[in-house]
């Protein structure tokens, strides 16, 4: 990399995931005659919405250089407090995801807490409050399942428009939209951009680092909530055993999508991609029939390969 | 002093980034010989050093070690060469105890193939005896003073038997005690027959230690002379240079205006003691200070970066609560730090991000998005105005050359458009063109009604633009330059002199 266009190197990175995902969809369309239809195209909107609405908040995070970790444990809290206080009172859709929301914000702001405050590195912050979280679920529903949900709480998850595109799908739309018109026309991402970059520099540049990155915690807490509900919806049942490999997901998608690890750049937009590379994956290979433990061993070899390409890349700059 | 050299250079060439460090320099140093390496910032001697020690690569020229011709071309090589660096940060493992420290990557082994703890230790003893230096062998080195880790760096420097010893202003942090083991332990390496390359400010050390002294000024080796035989007056002359440029970019003879800054009886630790003076609304105030006298120190206190002890300063008349540079900002004072890779721009942003990103929410609307004509609007006008040189402002900053960076970091603070600028070393590792470009700038900027606080190792900078000059030694006020005070041969004077008080 000696002396780059203005873009050149930001287009490079972006390419080689487009290019990786075109492949995927290729192979898989000539493998099997079942996975490019429309019905299947659909089902892995439905499946990843999730975690394309996750890889929002989580892209933020690994920007400032941080990483969250907790989204599983968070997820598995919001479920179940949301999930038992619908069931109870019998709540609205609008009230069961504020509940959620909120939730998720509160763990959000305890991350930001332990990472600002007391100062503890993102990844161990996170870890223990992924445990903490998980822990208070299993808690507060005594391990059980929360079933005999009122109906219109899977219309989220399970509802179509049109009788064709899934809810879950657009709602994971909108919320794309909206972090990349926060990405690219607020000074709060700027700033973010600008912690990632060189913390020191930020701080010394009048930008207030530790409530900025408290609220970015904050947010990716909220985001986790709405994920957490949509995922709860298509389920039906509220459980504190969701969303196990939820982090790792999130990761490897912000990863794949060109996002650096070592932070300062990163695009939401491509963690969306890098989520249906993921996605596409896994649908591609169920629909062949292959094993849930073999696809494990994928899951792990695609997180090992883009964190090191990332890791190269990093390197040649320097 | 006549025989072989340890070490000899010959033409030897350096630039970074078409700035010219370094032009044919010849040098050569014989075992045993304490050369005094002297020059002002900025004349190459740190680059010299670090070619030296094989952290630089010389664009051209020859290296001989023993008459032989040689390729440094990493400091692992140059250790094994035998050539030791001391640098003012010192590289030393702070987790780690001293004895570890000093037997790093040299460990005795006993014939068990187990560390031989006790003949280390016995080693390092019979060394600090031999010193008078009372250092626990235990203690982790992060623990010492300063000055103790000196100490013990030059042990590590004797234990790894090296042949030539580099010290970069090793006195900068000592008290007198502590610069007679210096002393102690530079004559025992002589007596060793090392060579020994002291750099430093303070002349009398230079008569106390050394044996020849080599002044550099603009990166040109100008003499080699014996200490004996050369008085201060000619080596200052020799440093500062024939007919001494004084021609001030200032124009005005005095200034006077209403006090805006006023600092009283600041005290910071050890760095900072009972720091008084004033500042007027758009005068350019100087404050000058080598490393360790906590010049640098006193400007990040005004930023809100280092919190006093006591003591207080007040803006306009009121009493500053700063707890994090925002709240400066706030208070209307803005910031350019001497880091500027580390402290200063965010690499991977674009230069416009660079310059807006103080004042970056005076662009947003009120439903909270930014403006981004108006933000380009407000950046092309710096970009003009200052003459950055740049492809696109969208470019990353990284690839800009300092004086470019420097530029848009300037911006960055007139964009957030405080009454009070602070410079951190405004023109550090920038070339001659773009230092005078930001004299300009800064000269303009006062004639504005800006207020500049320009904090400087520099003397010739600061002659050239301030109103006064505050000089600080030892973190303490030396002496207030005002008016017909401001030559740079009557600064440079004081500053090598001894003692705190000015006659």
């Amino acid at each position: 990399m000696s002396k780059p266009g203005k873009n050149a190197f930001y287009k490079d990175k972006g390419f080689g995931t487009v290019v990786v995902f075109i492949l995927l969809v290729i192979i898989f369309s000539i493998i099997s005659d079942a996975f490019l239809t429309v019905t299947n195209i659909m089902t892995i909107l439905l499946q990843n919405s999730a975690l394309v609405i996750m890889s929002m908040g989580m892209t933020f995070v690994i920007i400032t250089g941080g990483i969250d970790l907790s989204v599983g444990g968070n997820m598995a809290l919001c479920t179940i407090c949301a999930s038992m206080l619908i069931r109870q009172y019998q709540l609205p859709i609008i009230a069961g995801v504020l509940i959620c929301l909120a939730v998720g914000g509160v763990v959000g702001l305890c991350n930001g807490f332990c990472v600002t405050c007391l100062g503890i590195p993102p990844l161990l912050a996170t870890i223990g409050m992924d445990s903490v979280a998980r822990g208070l679920a299993y808690i507060i529903c005594g391990g059980a399942t929360i079933s005999n949900m009122p109906d219109n709480f899977k219309l989220l998850g399970r509802g179509y428009i049109f009788g064709v595109i899934p809810i879950a799908a657009v709602i994971a739309a909108v919320v794309v939209v909206i972090y990349v018109v926060i990405q690219n026309h607020t000074a709060f991402a700027v700033s973010t951009y600008a912690i990632g970059g060189n913390e020191q520099a930020a701080y010394l540049s009048g930008i207030k680092t530790k409530s900025l990155l408290r609220r970015i915690y904050v947010l990716m807490g909220v985001t986790c909530g709405l994920a957490a509900y949509i995922n709860a919806s298509r389920l039906g049942v509220g459980l504190a055993a969701v969303g196990t490999d939820m982090s790792f997901d999130a990761v490897t998608a912000t990863v794949l999508g060109g996002t650096s690890i070592a932070g300062g750049s990163g695009k939401v937009q491509r963690a969306v991609l890098g989520a249906f590379i993921i996605g596409v994956i896994f649908n591609g290979l169920t629909i062949l029939n292959v094993q849930s433990f073999e696809q494990q061993v994928a899951k792990g070899l695609i997180l090992i390969l883009s964190i090191g390409v990332d890791t190269v890349r990093n390197r040649k700059e320097a | 002093m006549s025989g072989k050299s340890f070490l000899r250079l010959e033409n030897i060439a350096k630039s970074f980034s078409h700035n010219l460090v370094l032009k044919d320099v010849h040098f050569s140093i014989e075992p045993g010989e304490v050369r005094a390496l002297l020059g002002e910032n900025g004349a190459g001697k740190s680059t010299m050093i670090k070619i030296i020690a094989g952290v630089h690569k010389p664009d051209s020229g020859k290296i001989y070690i023993d008459e032989k011709e040689v390729v440094i071309a990493n400091p692992k090589e140059g250790l094994d060469q035998g050539i030791s660096v001391i640098y003012q940060e010192l590289d030393l493992l702070p987790a780690l105890m001293v004895v570890q420290n000093i037997f790093l990557g040299i460990e005795r082994k006993d014939r068990f193939g187990m560390l031989d703890k006790k003949a280390m230790e016995r080693m390092v003893q019979d060394y600090f005896d031999s010193m008078e230096i009372s250092i626990d062998l235990h203690a982790k080195v992060g623990d010492l003073p300063i000055a103790s880790q000196q100490m013990v760096a030059i042990a590590k420097a004797v234990e790894h038997e090296a042949r030539l010893l580099i010290m970069d202003e090793p006195s900068s942090s000592l008290t007198n005690k502590e610069l007679e083991v210096l002393y102690r332990q530079i004559r025992q390496l002589k007596a060793r027959n090392v060579a020994v390359i002291y750099i430093s400010h303070r002349l009398e050390e230079v008569y106390e230690i050394c044996d020849t002294v080599t002044i550099l000024r603009d990166g040109v080796m100008i003499d080699t002379r014996e200490v004996s035989k050369i008085d201060r007056h000619e080596m200052v002359t020799l440093m500062i240079g024939r007919e001494i440029n004084e021609d001030r970019m200032n124009q005005r003879k005095s200034f006077d205006g209403p006090v805006i800054l006023s600092a009283r009886e600041i005290c910071l630790g050890r760095l900072l003691h009972q720091v008084s003076f004033d500042v007027k609304r758009g005068e350019i105030f100087g404050i000058l200070g080598l490393v360790g006298s906590g010049a640098i120190e006193l400007g990040k206190v005004l930023y809100g970066v280092l919190p006093i002890d006591s003591g207080e300063i007040t803006v306009a008349g009121e009493r500053l609560q700063m707890k994090m540079p925002a709240d400066a900002l706030h208070q209307s004072i803005s910031y350019v730090p001497d880091e500027r890779r580390a402290h200063g721009i965010f690499p991977l942003l674009s230069v416009e991000q660079n310059s807006v990103i103080t004042s970056i929410y005076q662009y947003t609307n009120r439903l909270g998005f930014l403006d981004h004509k108006k933000v380009s609007a407000a950046f092309v006008e710096y970009v003009d105005r200052f003459g950055i040189k740049i492809a696109s402002p969208h470019q990353p900053i990284q690839y800009l050359s300092g004086g470019n960076q420097q530029k848009a970091l300037i911006a960055r603070t007139l964009l957030s458009n405080t009454d009070i600028i602070i410079l951190s070393c405004p023109t550090k590792g920038i070339d001659v063109g773009s230092k005078f470009d930001i004299y300009s700038i800064l000269l303009d900027c006062a004639n504005q009604g800006k207020t500049i606080i320009a904090v400087s190792q520099e003397i010739t900078e600061l002659v050239r633009i301030c109103d006064r000059i505050l000089m600080l030694k030892d973190g303490e006020v030396y002496h207030e330059y005002t008016e017909d005070e401001i030559s740079e041969t009557l600064i440079y004077h004081d500053l090598l002199a001894e003692g705190r008080e000015k006659s």
